[in-house]
């Protein structure tokens, strides 16, 4: 069974927003070095600081000393605000030395899929639940019993919409009677892309459940297949599978209706299930179905109902008065 | 040469002097003068000698003779256009008094400088002679008349036939003569020809091979013209230094030194004498990612600065006197919104569009006091053009610190003056950070003025809970605007103190000379050399007279009052306009003073006097020894 | 150089966030006058922010000074309240140095079309990325009463007692007839829901939107719109699928123009008005038009990288 030789090539196609996220990470790190050396150093020599970025014109004309107790801003630090701050130094640092390695998910056979990305994703945002410490304890706002936990556990759930953004794609390896995606649904949000390797084989289109008109969805054999998908602004799963399972491409940029975005390269016969605990042949078939019924533009309508739809001045007004007074009705909440 | 026909002293037509060795002339100063029309090239000439002399380790000092026209008539006194370079053994501070070397390429433009007084009587005169056969009959008169009058002076003219000599070398000779004249100076000067021909490549890099070789050519021929017809030369030994130096002027080194503050957003309006410091920026600023908006006019600069600022930035704006006036509403605005602004208010002759190129320093009090109602803001006047780029620094930080509004004061003499100074170590530290992102801290408002200091956070865009509107409205401590007068009373009252904390942390200024004595001249911004070098002057003929200098004239410098009671009299040295003591109708009561004295004598209650000239030029020392000369002579009427 | 790059601390990445109602983003309870036609401006303006769900610390209001200039106080955003007739330099200050924020300029007829005109005039030249509402009630009213450059011919004031002696400016025509004009618009206050869609195409206009809102003063130009209002035949809508589509509006109005907003020869000439008609809608739009701001924009350098620039240019003047 090939493996680690297409979640390599995977990690290589979306290395754009991995390392974008890498960089903000690393960013971070230098930051709250920068926080905690400038709290150290608050204590020791404020004056020396005020008096560089005086410049030489000061010298001899401010009295520096003075100048650096009337701007002592930055309020004296605790020392359980200090240790805090280590300690997200330490977490950091040790998200960003696992490199690529903080994006990649192995689920164990037998397992939850959806549980196990839910805590891969929970583990990464403790990046962003360290980064929201760090303001709160910069703002006095820091209380331990609300946001201790963000330490430990960041669940997606709680991930703002900028976080959302840029959140790093996930790579899962996964056992191909294992992939039952339909439950991930809940974490294609913001940019947030989740790929798939399944391994052995699996069912026909374990994705179809998932295309929705915003989110890119791909049932590939390849990584290499993967550039339009790491590309998108948007949210995105895909799935790298046997050639016994169907493989399409669903672009939400390519088009305004689902025949449109939705190209179906290879659609494998009902026959293509799988025997699977759980999942009975017809769930299957019916995936298959859905996905034919999506990619499939309806007939053109005919003339006389085309005649009837543009019925002439009258039946337009009509028509606009008709949304017009439901627009009155305010029934779009109901 | 033909047979002069007026007075021996400008007969002198250069004897052929090969052969003999020429005589040494040894000087520890010496001040020479390159004049000619606009467009004759006078000032690069003028611009290259004081370069090579700055890098052969010379004190410089370099100041440019600006008509102020554009396009002013040819062979007019009005129109004389070119440099004056004063060179040292030692540092040089100032312009001097008059020149002893001077290259005129007309006889008017000399007429103009000796009208001004601005020539040694022993000064000796390299003269265009071609005018006087001029086929023009009037030219010819002109020359006659010229230099009949100037044979009244005990000038040593030395007539050159510029114009034909460059002819055999190019076919337009008023586009060579300053070369030739480059050459001439150099060897007089005994400069070192390897710095000239490199200062050359530098200066023409821009153009052509062809021009440089052309250039070097014309060099070449006054060389050798002086060496065959000077039985002279000047040495002013330099001082050896191995501290690296840079040179620039006023404008250059204020650009420069904005961008060490890190500023990076800088609006403006074109003003003379001012705008040259965007010229520079125009050219330097973006490779640091520093934008010039040039604004639609000088009250849109000011608001596109202030904008910027409010957005986080510490901004920046240059203007002169007619700009400044405009920017009035502005200025109050950053001061009522505690919006940090920097405001380089480059002074020329006013009021009014007065005189656009020349120097005056006549702005302080509009700097001061230019808003209606009390806006109190921090006033800096660098007073050498080193001062000018650190400054920048200085007041960049206050600025951001005490978000205020702070105005640098420099003039036309800093701005178009050159010097050398030592190569600035730059700092990170002195630069702007980035605007504070943070969410702002709870239950804290955007003017939470400390009720000691008056200091208060700044709040900026982007950051999460610090929500304010900023107004120009009398507002309280959210914000939140208030016609309460105890409101606008504390507003006020915390504006204000900002200024009493920054004069807390100020210290006094340096007296140069005794501490105690019969007189101490005061002065401000860019008269420092020349005052400090009349003082010297004044002292070594036992005058018992003291100088200080001030850089800050809002909030003033601690204990001005103390210094001041230990010398009978104190006398401010100021270019801006006083009244004569003894002009008809002027008494002690009605006599307007000039601006710094009137600001000292409120601010310590002592009797300070003052004495001013204000003839649109950087003051001489020389005239400053007669004003305080007089003040010794003068008895005790007043 | 360094390039877009961010770090997990800046403030709109841990931001905490939720979805913002209206009253999220109302401040102050307002002080206009009842029946003034700003307060209409204003619930646009807030359903506006609501319905983007625009980051209230990521939003700066400037105004100028008049009546209408209140309007950042009443918004929990950012804002700068400054000088009469220079919203705009501010604005434009603030947009070019901070391209991350949503700036809005609101102005009175005073402020934009008198005191402030030569910023108007340019601003619409620089094209900077910003919304410009012009809350033109045809007259000073903070001040009590004074003829405004917009303040129809006749009509009495204070300080023209005698009724106004010049036809009055049109703000259509004159921002029509600018270089780089790129958006055009006009709308009314007795309209929320045009006025509400008017203001939504102008946020999402890329570029310089100039929207003019037809604003009522109940105390002294109340009987100026008041053929508008009480007989919609005095109205004519500008419509085009590329327009401003609101079905109230279209409903409510009779008269419709077919105008295509790309239209600049066509948009100048129905700006001219002349049938003594008020015209709604959209006159004229081009993103494609250049934007100061991105002309203008740069890469940021840290604090070392400007030393080593700044140090190559003191070489140049080294000795």
């Amino acid at each position: 069974m090939q493996s680690d030789d297409r979640v390599s090539r995977t990690l290589k196609e979306l290395a754009g927003p991995i390392s974008s996220f890498r960089s903000a990470l690393a960013s971070a790190v230098e930051d709250v070095r920068g926080i905690l050396s400038t709290w150290r150093s608050a204590q020791s020599d404020s004056g020396e600081q005020r008096r560089a970025e005086l410049g030489c014109f000061a010298a001899g004309r401010i009295d520096v000393e003075r100048f650096a107790t009337l701007l002592a801003v930055e309020e004296a630090v605790d020392a359980a605000t200090v240790a805090r701050l280590e300690g997200i130094f330490d977490l950091l640092s040790d998200l960003a030395d696992q490199k690529d390695g903080v994006v990649r998910v192995k689920v164990e056979p037998g397992a939850v899929l959806r549980d196990a990305v839910a805590a891969a994703l929970g583990r990464i945002g403790r990046a962003f639940g360290a980064a929201r410490v760090v303001g709160l304890s910069r703002s006095h706002r820091y209380e331990d019993s609300l946001h201790q936990r963000f330490l430990r556990e960041y669940p997606y759930a709680l991930w703002s919409s900028s976080e959302r953004q840029i959140a790093p794609p996930l790579v899962v390896e996964v056992a191909g009677q294992d992939l039952r995606a339909e439950g991930l649904a809940e974490f294609l949000d913001g940019r947030q892309k989740i790929v798939l390797v399944a391994q052995g084989k699996c069912p026909p289109a374990p994705l179809a459940r998932l295309v929705s008109p915003g989110v890119f969805v791909v049932q590939a054999a390849e990584p290499v297949a993967l550039a339009a998908f790491a590309a998108y602004q948007g949210p995105g799963i895909a799935a790298l599978v046997p050639e016994s399972a169907a493989l399409f491409t669903h672009d939400p940029q390519a088009g305004a209706r689902s025949w449109d975005r939705l190209k179906v390269a290879r659609l494998p016969q009902e026959d293509a299930v799988i025997r699977l605990e759980g999942l009975s042949a017809s769930w299957q078939r019916e995936c298959l179905r859905q996905l034919q019924e999506i990619a499939t533009a309806p007939p053109a309508p005919a003339p006389a109902a085309a005649g009837a739809a543009s019925n002439g001045p009258a039946g337009a007004q009509v028509e606009r008065l008709a949304a017009w007074l439901l627009k009155r009705a305010d029934l779009q909440g109901l | 040469m033909s047979t002069p026909s007026v007075t021996p002293s400008e007969s002198q037509s250069a004897p052929p002097a090969s052969g003999a060795k020429p005589e040494i002339l040894r000087r520890s100063e010496h001040t020479v003068e390159i004049v000619s029309d606009s467009g004759e090239g006078a000032q690069k000439c003028g611009q290259i000698f004081g370069a090579v002399s700055a890098k052969m380790g010379n004190g410089v000092w370099t100041v440019e003779i600006i008509p102020a026209e554009i396009q002013p008539p040819a062979r007019s006194p009005a129109g004389a256009s070119g440099n004056r370079i004063r060179i040292g053994t030692h540092t040089v501070t100032n312009w001097g008094d008059r020149a002893n070397v001077v290259v005129a390429f007309n006889e008017q433009v000399l007429l103009a400088r000796h009208r001004l007084e601005a020539l040694a009587e022993d000064a000796i005169i390299f003269l265009e002679d071609m005018w006087e056969k001029h086929e023009d009959e009037q030219v010819r008169a002109e020359w006659q008349a010229a230099l009949q009058e100037l044979s009244r002076a005990r000038y040593r003219i030395i007539r050159v036939p510029m114009e034909e000599i460059c002819l055999t070398v190019v076919d337009e000779a008023r586009k060579g003569k300053n070369m030739f004249v480059l050459g001439l100076l150099c060897t007089v000067f005994q400069r070192d020809m390897a710095r000239v021909k490199a200062q050359i490549e530098h200066q023409f890099r821009t153009k052509s091979n062809e021009v440089r070789e052309r250039n070097i050519a014309l060099v070449e021929l006054g060389v050798r013209w002086a060496e065959e017809h000077l039985p002279f030369r000047i040495e002013v030994p330099p001082t050896e230094s191995d501290r690296p130096m840079v040179v620039m002027n006023g404008n250059e080194a204020v650009g420069m030194g904005a961008m060490a503050a890190g500023m990076d957003f800088m609006a403006m309006y074109p003003i003379t004498p001012a705008t040259s410091v965007s010229h520079y920026l125009a050219e330097a600023f973006h490779k640091m990612g520093g934008v010039v908006h040039q604004a639609e006019d000088e009250i849109a600069a000011a608001g596109c600065a202030i904008g910027a600022s409010f957005a986080g930035k510490v901004a920046f704006t240059v203007t002169s006197g007619p700009g400044l006036a405009l920017k009035t509403e502005f200025i109050g605005l950053a001061t009522m919104t505690e919006t940090p602004l920097v405001v380089v208010d480059v002074q020329r002759g006013g009021p009014s569009t007065g005189l656009p190129t020349k120097v005056e320093q006549a702005d302080l009090l509009a700097a001061l006091f230019g808003q209606p109602g009390d806006a109190p803001k921090v006033i800096i006047a660098p007073a050498t053009i080193e001062e000018c780029f650190h400054s920048m620094i200085t007041a960049r930080r206050i600025a951001e610190a005490f978000r205020c509004v702070v105005m640098v004061l420099t003039d036309a003499n800093l701005a178009t003056g050159v010097q050398p100074f030592p190569r600035p170590k730059l700092d990170p530290r002195w630069q702007v950070r980035q605007p504070d992102q943070r969410p702002v801290p709870k239950d804290t408002r955007p003017y939470e003025w400390d009720a000691r200091s008056g200091l208060s956070r700044r709040f900026i865009p982007g950051q999460p809970e610090g929500m304010f509107v900023a107004t120009g409205l009398s507002h309280d401590e959210a914000s939140r605007v208030s016609y309460v007068a105890a409101t606008n009373a504390l507003g006020l009252k915390m504006r204000s103190r900002k200024m009493a904390v920054l004069s807390e942390t100020l210290r006094p200024p340096e007296v140069r000379g005794d501490a105690t004595g019969d007189l101490l001249v005061v002065g401000w911004g860019s008269t420092k050399g020349a005052i400090e070098e009349a003082v010297d002057r004044a002292r070594a003929k036992g005058l018992k007279v003291s100088s200080t200098h001030l850089t800050f004239l809002a909030p003033m410098q601690p204990g001005l009052k103390e210094i001041f009671g230990r010398f009978r009299k104190v006398m401010t040295v100021e270019i801006n306009h006083s009244d004569e003591p003894n002009d008809p109708f002027i008494t002690k009561e009605n006599r307007r003073l000039g601006q710094l004295c009137w600001l000292l004598r409120a601010h310590t209650l002592v009797d300070v006097d003052c004495w001013s000239r204000c003839y649109g030029e950087p003051l001489r020392p020389d005239h400053i020894l007669g004003g305080i000369e007089r003040m010794f002579t003068k008895g005790e009427k007043r | 150089m360094s390039g877009p790059e961010y770090s997990l601390l800046d403030g709109d990445v841990c931001a905490d966030e939720r979805h913002l109602a209206i009253e999220d983003y109302s401040s102050a309870v307002p002080r206009w006058c009842p029946g003034c036609g700003d307060h209409s401006a204003l619930g646009a303006m807030q359903r506006l922010l609501e319905s983007e769900q625009l980051k209230r610390e990521k939003t700066v209001f400037c105004s100028g000074i008049g009546c209408s200039s209140r309007f950042p106080h009443y918004l929990k955003t950012y804002g700068f309240h400054g000088l009469h007739g220079r919203a705009l330099p501010v604005a434009t200050g603030i947009k070019m140095t901070r391209p991350d924020l949503h700036v809005f300029a609101i102005m009175g007829d005073g402020d934009c079309c008198s005191i402030g005109l030569a910023h108007w005039l340019h601003a619409v030249r620089y094209n900077v990325d910003m919304v410009a509402m012009l809350l033109d009630n045809n007259i000073y009213g903070l001040t009590k009463n004074q003829t405004s450059p917009t303040t129809p011919q006749g009509h009495k004031s204070n300080t023209q007692q005698q009724g106004s002696f010049l036809p009055p400016l049109n703000p259509l025509t004159a921002t029509l007839g600018i270089t780089n004009c790129s958006f055009v618009a006009q709308t009314a206050d007795w309209v929320p829901a045009h006025l509400f869609q008017t203001l939504k195409a102008a946020f999402h206009h890329q570029g310089f939107a100039f929207v003019r809102v037809l604003q009522r003063c109940p105390v002294f130009t109340a009987g100026i719109y008041q053929d508008a209002v009480r007989h919609p035949d005095n109205v004519e809508l500008l419509t085009h699928p590329a327009g401003i589509c609101d079905p109230d509006a279209e409903g409510l109005y009779k008269n419709h123009i077919s105008h295509d907003p790309a239209d600049l020869h066509e948009a100048r000439r129905l700006a001219e008005g002349g049938n003594g008609k008020f015209r709604l809608g959209l006159f004229f739009r081009d993103a494609s038009r250049p934007r100061y701001n991105e002309t203008r924009a740069l890469p940021k350098y840290t604090a070392e990288e400007k030393i080593e620039i700044l140090n190559a240019e003191l070489d140049r003047y080294a000795v």
